[in-house]
């Protein structure tokens, strides 16, 4: 086992080995929860839906076709899928505590530019929050996951040139929103 | 004028929005007992019978109706 077989072989051997399962989660446990937080506010309910993407993923492995898309990709489209049942039973826009839930500060900053940086991080996602659920959903999908577009078109099912031109929007309609904060303040 | 760096993953130049946002959307890692509960969980087979978080809580779904 590792750190340099692709997603591809690792399902592959997933398929037959279950400690290249855990090579997969440990891959993409972080960015899986990352993505929980970010879509639910809450990091019980991301903890509760993150151990149901690989719960879920555990027991389709088997029977999954790894040539269509990369392991992120199919752990992305289970976390998805689960998270729109999540966001349906609760009756509300996902991303509601968007601002809140990426509170952090890298401790090794000196405390006047880890104050600015928050600062910035804060109106950041403020900004995004005032964004439409599916810009929102885009931008975790390539900032927070780090999915390469092919593969958030693969997910969303739109083509790459699609989500290029998306994406392009989306961060013009950010800077628009941020320069309103600006000017506000 | 911020300088842009690259997007660790392809390579490509991030504009200073990209950079923000990546700032702004740290990636915040589960509670270390919960993610090694939960590999434990995965290596044995059995990772969907006993929720981990929250004991006798509930699902996230369940939780979310009580809200």
């Amino acid at each position: 086992m590792t750190s340099t077989d692709t997603d591809q072989s690792l399902i592959l051997r997933a398929q037959v080995d279950r400690a290249a399962f855990g090579e997969l989660y440990e891959r993409y446990v972080d960015r899986i929860y990352a993505y929980l937080l970010y879509r639910t506010g809450s990091p019980p309910d991301a903890e509760d839906l993150t151990q149901r993407v690989f719960s879920q993923a555990l027991a389709a492995v088997a029977g999954h076709d790894p040539t269509g898309g990369s392991a992120g990709g199919w752990l992305f489209t289970i976390a998805h899928n689960l998270l729109a049942n999540y966001h349906r039973t609760r009756s509300r826009r996902p991303a509601a505590r968007l601002e809140a839930a990426g509170d952090t500060v890298d401790p090794a900053m000196p405390i006047l530019e880890g104050l600015e940086a928050e600062e910035d991080a804060r109106a950041v996602r403020r900004a995004m929050e005032r964004l439409s659920p599916e810009r929102q959903h885009l931008l975790l999908l390539k900032y927070v996951v780090g999915l390469p577009n092919a593969e958030i078109g693969r997910s969303l099912g739109k083509s790459e040139g699609a989500i290029k031109s998306l994406l392009r929007r989306t961060l013009g309609a950010l800077r628009r929103e941020l320069d309103k904060e600006h000017g506000e303040s | 004028m911020e300088k842009a760096e690259s997007d660790p993953k392809t390579g490509c130049a991030l504009g200073v929005t990209g950079k923000r946002l990546r700032r702004a959307l740290p990636l915040v890692s589960p509670a270390p007992a919960f993610r090694a509960a939960l590999k434990q969980m995965l290596d044995a087979g059995d990772p969907g019978s006993t929720p981990l978080t929250g004991a006798g809580t509930g699902s996230a779904e369940q939780r979310s109706t009580r809200d």
